[in-house]
């Protein structure tokens, strides 16, 4: 079922920077991607039921604790990605605000300079 | 091992990590002289380090993994030096070499060039990363480098409307293509358990990592992965239909940033591509994985005819340039799709030829924009008297595109044909697709030069200066000794093609430390 909610999550992310016209949506639209990407890597390294931290508690077997402890390669993925994001972020707002400066609009339909 | 050598090609990435940030505060303390002098310097170096990598791979000890932080492979991130990876490198480095020449008095009049040289420091390390490594993720993160610094400075002259519109366009699709890979990434760590390129292979063929265990799902999904991979680096690399960003990005950049935007940046995701389908999905031998080279030779013969016909109408002549690069991007996709050895030298040797050659068609058609101040293909009318020696230039870089006979790229698109024919099947009707695209690009460029050389003497604005004219030398002259020595040309392409697409002498090399195939 989760994986259901990522997939239309995602399709609806990747329509909706394809054909939205308006660039803050589209941006909007890609982070909201991964963000869906992120979920999915969450929920693939989450265990259900009696799961614990990926922190070793003292004491305990390592095939043990490896037998019930969440994965921490997902959490580092989507730190990482995380992190990533805010860069995107940045150079995208950036861009953004430079084309309202020069075309007085953000709409991809009013900006016709160019013909791909 | 000598360690200078043996860390020879990952000292070059650090380099431009390095530079990148020295760019920004040696501008801000000393000015824009001291800049241009760290960066030349910093890109010599990294030239001279790509060649010890070379000499390293190719003379002394043959290819090797070197483990980021001391981490073997799967746990740590491994890079692989190997003869497909190095020889890309050394490009890499040649053009950023030529292109930071160029740079110098290219951009004399523009304002803040710390933060171009900076930018630019940061996509060399991005493509240096993306050539090496040998880890999906890791290839995520640097198509992020690689990417956002290439958004950052196609618009870099920000008060020009129409090159921020063609920023903003190539931004949200690069960033788009990126998010798809990231996604892909995910999928592969649910089905795989595992991020190393060579451990899904390896997986793929039954093996049991001891970290990871054998796979989580069964692979008759793959095919879905593989195809959102190949879209991904497909809008990366400009490939039809993904290709709409490609020619309003590479016409607006700065001339200095087309060169290396449409010589580099979009072979180097090619290539990647490459090492994924090949050495990571084992397209050669599982079915799931040789969707993806289907994919790419359907992808690979729309693009090569869409570009060549686009080429025929336009009448900008950085348009023209770029439409171009969709065309040759196509042929190398056709190679590398095709799947035969001969196929991927062939594309292998079209990706080093096709780079040199198109970064310095840009690099001249930069000098004919400053010299005219016009981008009109017809405003180049009488250009071949007042400058002579650039229109030679711009001839045999011309004439090498079109693929004529001793210069480079008439080598590789010779063996691109004949490896279409011996491939054997349906594939050998797609020869015919493939001249028809060599001839509409052919009529296309020496159009061009004929409106060169045609009209009387007319007055320019600026003469190139030397270091411009030295910088476009170097390049065709590499273009011109290639294409007469087509032996070692094709030794290269020959040793690079047997490291790719031999995928077991592949994972060996970097899962070795582990025993593989552990018992």
């Amino acid at each position: 079922m989760p994986y259901v909610l990522v997939a239309i999550m995602a399709s609806i992310c990747i329509y909706a920077a394809l054909f939205k016209s308006n660039l803050f949506k589209k941006m909007l639209a890609i982070f909201l991607m991964t963000d869906a990407v992120n979920l999915l890597f969450i929920i693939q390294g989450y265990r259900l039921g009696n799961a614990i931290p990926p922190i070793i508690p003292p004491g305990m077997d390592p095939s043990e604790f490896a037998s019930i402890a969440v994965d921490p390669l997902a959490h580092y993925f989507v730190v990482t990605a995380v992190v990533i994001g805010l860069a995107e972020v940045a150079t995208l707002t950036a861009l953004i605000i430079y084309t309202y400066k020069h075309y007085g609009t953000i709409e991809t339909k009013k900006i016709k300079e160019l013909r791909g | 091992m000598n360690p200078l050598l043996f860390q020879a090609p990952i000292l070059a990435m650090l380099l431009c990590l390095l530079g990148s940030f020295l760019c920004v505060l040696l501008g801000m303390i000393m000015g824009r002289r001291a800049v241009e002098l760290l960066s030349g310097a910093m890109t010599a170096t990294t030239v001279l380090l790509s060649s010890l990598a070379l000499i390293n791979v190719y003379l002394l000890e043959g290819p090797y993994v070197y483990y980021m932080g001391g981490w073997p492979p799967p746990v740590g991130i491994p890079y692989v030096i190997d003869r497909f990876s190095v020889p890309l490198s050394l490009v890499v480095s040649v053009i950023f070499f030529a292109t930071m020449v160029y740079s110098v008095r290219y951009l004399e009049k523009d304002r803040d060039v710390k933060w171009y040289y900076s930018l630019r420091f940061l996509m060399q390390a991005g493509m240096y990363g993306l050539l090496f490594t040998g880890d999906m993720f890791h290839i995520f993160v640097m198509l992020e480098l690689m990417g956002l610094s290439a958004i950052l400075l196609v618009p870099f002259r920000k008060e020009v409307k129409a090159a921020v519109e063609a920023g903003i366009k190539y931004g949200i699709y690069d960033i788009l293509a990126i998010s798809i890979y990231y996604l892909s990434t995910a999928m592969i760590f649910g089905m795989f358990g595992s991020m190393t390129i060579a451990e899904i292979s390896a997986k793929l063929g039954g093996y049991v990592s001891p970290f990871s265990g054998g796979m989580f799902a069964d692979p008759s999904a793959l095919p879905v992965i593989v195809a959102l991979v190949v879209w991904s680096f497909a809008i990366g690399a400009a490939i039809v239909p993904q290709h709409f960003w490609l020619p309003d990005a590479h016409s607006m950049a700065p001339s200095s940033i087309s060169a290396i935007l449409s010589g580099l940046l979009v072979q180097v995701n090619i290539a990647v591509l490459a090492r994924i389908l090949y050495d990571g999905f084992a397209a050669g031998s599982h079915p799931g994985g040789a969707v993806g080279l289907q994919l790419l030779v359907i992808l690979g013969v729309a693009s090569s005819l869409v570009g060549a016909s686009f080429m025929l109408v336009q009448s900008d002549i950085k348009r023209l340039i770029a439409y171009s690069t969709i065309t040759n991007l196509g042929f190398i996709a056709i190679g590398l799709g095709v799947g035969t050895s001969l196929g991927v030298s062939a594309a292998y040797l079209h990706i080093v030829n096709h780079a040199f050659v198109k970064a310095s068609l840009f690099m001249i058609a930069g000098v004919f924009i400053h010299a005219t101040g016009s981008r009109e293909i017809g405003a180049l009318r009488g250009i071949s008297k007042a400058l002579p020696g650039t229109s030679l230039l711009y001839t045999i870089g011309t004439l090498a595109a079109i693929g004529f006979p001793p210069l480079s790229m008439f080598w590789s698109k010779l063996l691109l044909l004949l490896s279409v024919l011996s491939a054997g099947g349906a594939y050998q009707y797609l020869v015919l697709p493939m001249v028809v695209s060599i001839v509409f690009e052919s009529i296309a460029q020496i159009r061009l030069l004929a409106v060169i050389y045609s009209g009387e003497k007319r007055e320019v604005n600026c003469h190139p200066s030397l270091p411009v004219i030295l910088s476009i030398g170097i390049m065709i002259s590499i273009i011109v000794v290639t294409g007469l020595m087509p032996g070692l040309l094709l030794e290269f392409g020959h040793l690079a093609a047997d490291d790719l697409v031999n995928v077991s002498g592949y994972v060996d090399l970097v899962l070795k430390s582990f025993n593989y195939p552990a018992p």
